[in-house]
């Protein structure tokens, strides 16, 4: 009967104990919550998540600019009056552009890992999205602003303006650099000691 | 026999304690990262406006604005954590710096009115009339939003399947 009661109670403690540590993660966990850290991710698998994380290393850019659609072009020097015939077709453009390196493309090619260090060549940033938000005549009240609906000529000549425009300020430099910022930073997040970039 | 078995509970107590501590320990480990966060945009300001002599004046400033998450402001408490859910309480994203692009002439009309006379403008006046300009909403979202596309994909490798992320407005952003 003793022998009985004893073996109960061992069978109580080894449920309650699997019970506990499964609630708290230790048993179901499948290892990766602690060994994480020490497991690096294959090669595949760095791909795989590197590709997810594509569209967070994207830089972004917002411009405003005046735009003469009879002439076609920015206008930046004006010293001309204030006539309605001249600034009738003058409108205010506010434009939304992304670049971004396009880790999508990243192949298994593109990739060495040796023991802890990383080694990813990136491919060349390119211009995203080119993003007319909105277009408003520069002589309108600012309360009485209506969106112009400006015709397929000009939108194609002010996304080439638009494209120029952040070209000229150096976006692929700088999505260049986010990128090597924020995926040298995610690697050694999951434990790679080295990081380089080609 | 009881005591044992009072003794047994008490190590499993300790021992759930230490590891939930642990894997908080091991999370802290991001606020060493704490610019990983950051995300850069590109600002091009027109200000247009008509001076004393009804002449149209437009003025162009640029800059680079660099909003992020401070992660170095994470503390213990920042993560809640139940076996494979993980719940992160994230601060929400700020302005840190603008950078004035004095290297690119400002192009302003009223140089070309007064006779190509110089007219020198000060980095911190291109900041004040980028920080009046910029749509300081849709920066922060976006850095928001990257933010947690970068942590949900961490998270996930860490072996978290359910994972909240909200940032201290109280506004969860995503839950797998």
């Amino acid at each position: 009967m003793r022998t009985y009661k004893k073996l109960v109670l061992w069978g109580l403690i080894i449920l309650l104990s699997y019970l506990f540590w499964s609630k708290t993660g230790v048993l179901t966990s499948d290892v990766t919550i602690f060994s994480s850290f020490d497991i690096l991710p294959t090669k595949e698998e760095l791909i795989q998540q590197t590709r997810n994380v594509s569209t967070a290393v994207a830089v972004d850019a917002y411009d405003t600019f005046i735009f003469d659609t009879t002439l076609n072009k920015i206008i930046v020097q004006t010293n001309s009056q204030k006539d309605n015939s001249i600034l009738s077709n003058v409108v205010k453009i506010h434009a939304k552009t992304s670049a971004a390196v396009p880790l999508k493309q990243l192949n298994i090619f593109q990739v060495t890992i040796n023991e802890d260090s990383v080694a990813v060549k990136l491919p060349e940033p390119q211009i995203i999205t080119v993003q007319i938000d909105s277009a408003f005549s520069i002589q309108e009240n600012s309360l009485k602003r209506k969106h112009l609906q400006l015709s397929n000529k000009i939108n194609t000549t002010l996304e080439l303006v638009i494209r120029q425009r952040i070209l000229e300020r150096d976006i692929y430099s700088i999505a260049n650099n986010q990128c090597k910022n924020i995926l040298g930073n995610y690697y050694k997040l999951l434990g790679f000691k080295k990081v380089y970039f080609n | 026999m009881l005591r044992c078995f009072i003794w047994f509970l008490a190590f499993l107590l300790l021992n759930s304690c230490t590891s939930s501590e642990q894997k908080v320990k091991q999370l802290m480990q991001l606020t060493s990262k704490s610019d990983w966060l950051n995300s850069q945009t590109l600002v091009n300001c027109t200000v247009q406006s008509n001076n004393t002599a009804n002449i149209l004046v437009i003025k162009q400033y640029a800059g680079l604005v660099n909003a992020g998450i401070d992660l170095s402001l994470l503390t213990p408490s920042s993560f809640e954590i139940n076996g494979k859910k993980i719940k992160m309480i994230v601060p929400t994203a700020k302005i840190n710096t603008i950078y004035p692009d004095v290297i690119q002439p400002i192009r302003d009309s009223t140089t070309e009115v007064k006779n190509q006379k110089e007219r020198r403008i000060q980095p911190e006046e291109i900041v004040n009339i980028i920080k009046i300009n910029i749509d300081s909403i849709s920066i922060l979202h976006q850095t928001e939003q990257k933010a947690v596309i970068l942590l949900q994909q961490l998270l996930k490798n860490y072996g978290y399947t359910s994972i909240s992320i909200r940032f201290t407005n109280n506004k969860t952003q995503n839950k797998l």
